[in-house]
């Protein structure tokens, strides 16, 4: 990461592990003031600790009021936010068989709910004064609904369509906003996952990918090249064939 | 309706919008027993008198559970659940609030959530029923003025992709019907076809006849879904300029 970056103050949320934290430290390493967000305040902390230029902002997503205190205390302490990426997620395999709906609405709580609380505290300002960019971590799993990800699927479904109807808008007045669909990548959070992960990249790469899309201005960011391009076929394709397709990958997802 | 459907019982559930009023009598005068559920449903008598159980309740968790329960002791097997959709609700960049964006998440996805937990582990139990949600064309594709609906849209479409398969094992159907948003003239501004909307008793009678041949995607009018369809299957850079260039010329 060269420091050609073009944010000086970045807000990250879920950066305790996997995606987010990777994010933070290379943005960190890039010269970037970084806030990091999540619930485990000492994981935050020792992140901080061996890290310059990282600030723990230790927050719950689900927290309304907290959201908003938290942005004001960043804004104020590390200058106005010039990059949001909103990584908070759960992940927890589920199919018809096993279906509960408790764990869905939490998946929905953290998912979708970690994204709309944090952006309608940063939206304002950011339309403001005209400047900032907006990233929510979606998933490949957003451009069709997949076997085993009843709870996830429709979160980030939910984000990809967010981000497509908030586009405009912010375009005009001159904020930026991405979706950010990966596939699967190494992180705490696939561990449970008893089928086999295809192309999976590490975090780091992950993340560099993700901030070299990001300082282009993209709107979408998808990789690895192979497992964003075969969604986005599954998308386009005939819901027929795209149920006989998945019905010989169910197999592998099934435990 | 003339000749017999598959059904025997039916659960209309969130039955506040005209469609599901018109899907809850079109099924009761076919000789279903319907039951309607729902919270503030208007004109219940009329509901009753064609034949149907209405089950009012508060808005509360433990009040739809409660309800489910009544509905499901009422109906005994539950052969076709239809989850109908709240009311739209308009909102933007400008408008963007984060309690309305979560309140129309939980009033359109997580309701629907709560209602599968109660009927689908029974169908899967006993290897048949149809379950069928209402979402939305929105979902397709996110249009301005849309951050409140168009999401939780594309949840339920996405939803019942990630469970067709899994359900069809069990010999149970599941159906998303997606309707263009016919409440919301900007939503029909915004779109490049104009099209008279279909009429809540018409577009009753294209779900249940679609509904019965089991189709998976029920979508309508013809030409918003031709319209929706082919910007879903545009690069992203082709659809944003082609908003962009709609959203200019209605100022």
């Amino acid at each position: 990461m060269s420091s050609k970056l073009p944010w000086k103050t970045a807000w990250i949320t879920g950066a305790s592990s996997g995606i987010g934290r990777e994010l933070a430290l290379q943005l960190a390493q890039a010269g970037v003031k970084v806030a990091v967000s999540a619930r485990s305040a000492d994981k935050l902390l020792d992140f901080q600790n061996q890290q310059t230029n990282v600030h723990a902002f230790p927050l719950d997503v689900s927290d309304g009021d907290a959201v908003t205190k938290t942005v004001d205390a960043i804004n104020a302490q590390l200058g106005p936010i010039d990059l949001a990426i909103f990584c908070a997620a759960v992940w927890h395999p589920m199919g018809a068989a096993d279906f509960d709906a408790q764990t869905a609405i939490e998946t929905v709580n953290v998912n979708y709910g970690g994204v709309v609380r944090p952006l309608a505290a940063l939206m304002p300002a950011m339309m403001a004064r005209r400047s900032g960019h907006v990233a929510f971590v979606g998933s490949v799993a957003a451009l069709r609904g997949l076997p085993k990800s009843v709870t996830y699927s429709p979160t980030k479904a939910a984000l990809l369509s967010l981000a497509e109807t908030l586009k405009l808008d912010l375009e005009r007045a001159g904020v930026k906003i991405t979706i950010i669909n990966p596939g699967f990548v190494d992180t705490p959070m696939v561990s449970v996952n008893k089928f086999p992960m295809p192309f999976m990249v590490t975090a780091p790469d992950a993340a560099s990918r993700m901030i070299a899309g990001l300082a282009r201005g993209r709107f979408e960011i998808g990789f690895p090249f192979a497992t964003f391009k075969m969604m986005k076929l599954f998308r386009k394709m005939p819901n027929q064939l795209y149920f006989l397709m998945t019905r010989f990958m169910q197999p592998l997802g099934s435990d | 309706m003339s000749t017999k459907l598959a059904w025997t019982t039916a659960w209309i559930a969130g039955a506040g919008t005209d469609l599901s009023r018109e899907l809850a009598l079109q099924l009761a005068r076919a000789g279903v027993k319907v039951a309607v559920s729902g919270t503030a449903l208007e004109d219940a008598a009329s509901l009753e008198n064609a034949g149907a159980k209405v089950f009012s309740h508060g808005a509360d968790d433990a009040a739809v559970a409660l309800n489910a329960a009544a509905v499901i002791a009422h109906l005994g097997a539950v052969d076709l659940a239809v989850f109908a959709a709240p009311p739209e609700h308009a909102m933007d960049a400008a408008s963007y609030s984060g309690v309305g964006a979560f309140k129309a998440m939980d009033a359109s996805y997580n309701d629907v959530l709560r209602g599968l937990g109660t009927v689908m582990p029974a169908m899967i139990k006993r290897g048949s029923g149809h379950i069928a949600l209402v979402a939305s064309m929105a979902g397709y594709r996110g249009f301005t003025g849309t951050a409140a609906d168009a999401p939780a849209k594309a949840a339920l479409i996405s939803l019942t992709e990630a469970l067709r398969n899994d359900l069809a094992r069990y010999g149970v159907t599941i159906s998303v019907i997606n309707p263009a948003p016919a409440e919301s003239k900007r939503w029909r501004d915004l779109q490049a076809v104009a099209e008279v909307p279909i009429s809540p008793a018409d577009a009753a009678t294209l779900i249940i006849t679609q509904l019965r041949a089991r189709r998976y995607e029920v979508a309508f009018p013809a030409r918003s879904l031709l319209n929706m369809k082919l910007l879903r299957l545009m690069p992203n850079t082709l659809f944003f300029w082609l908003r962009r260039r709609r959203e200019s010329r209605l100022g």
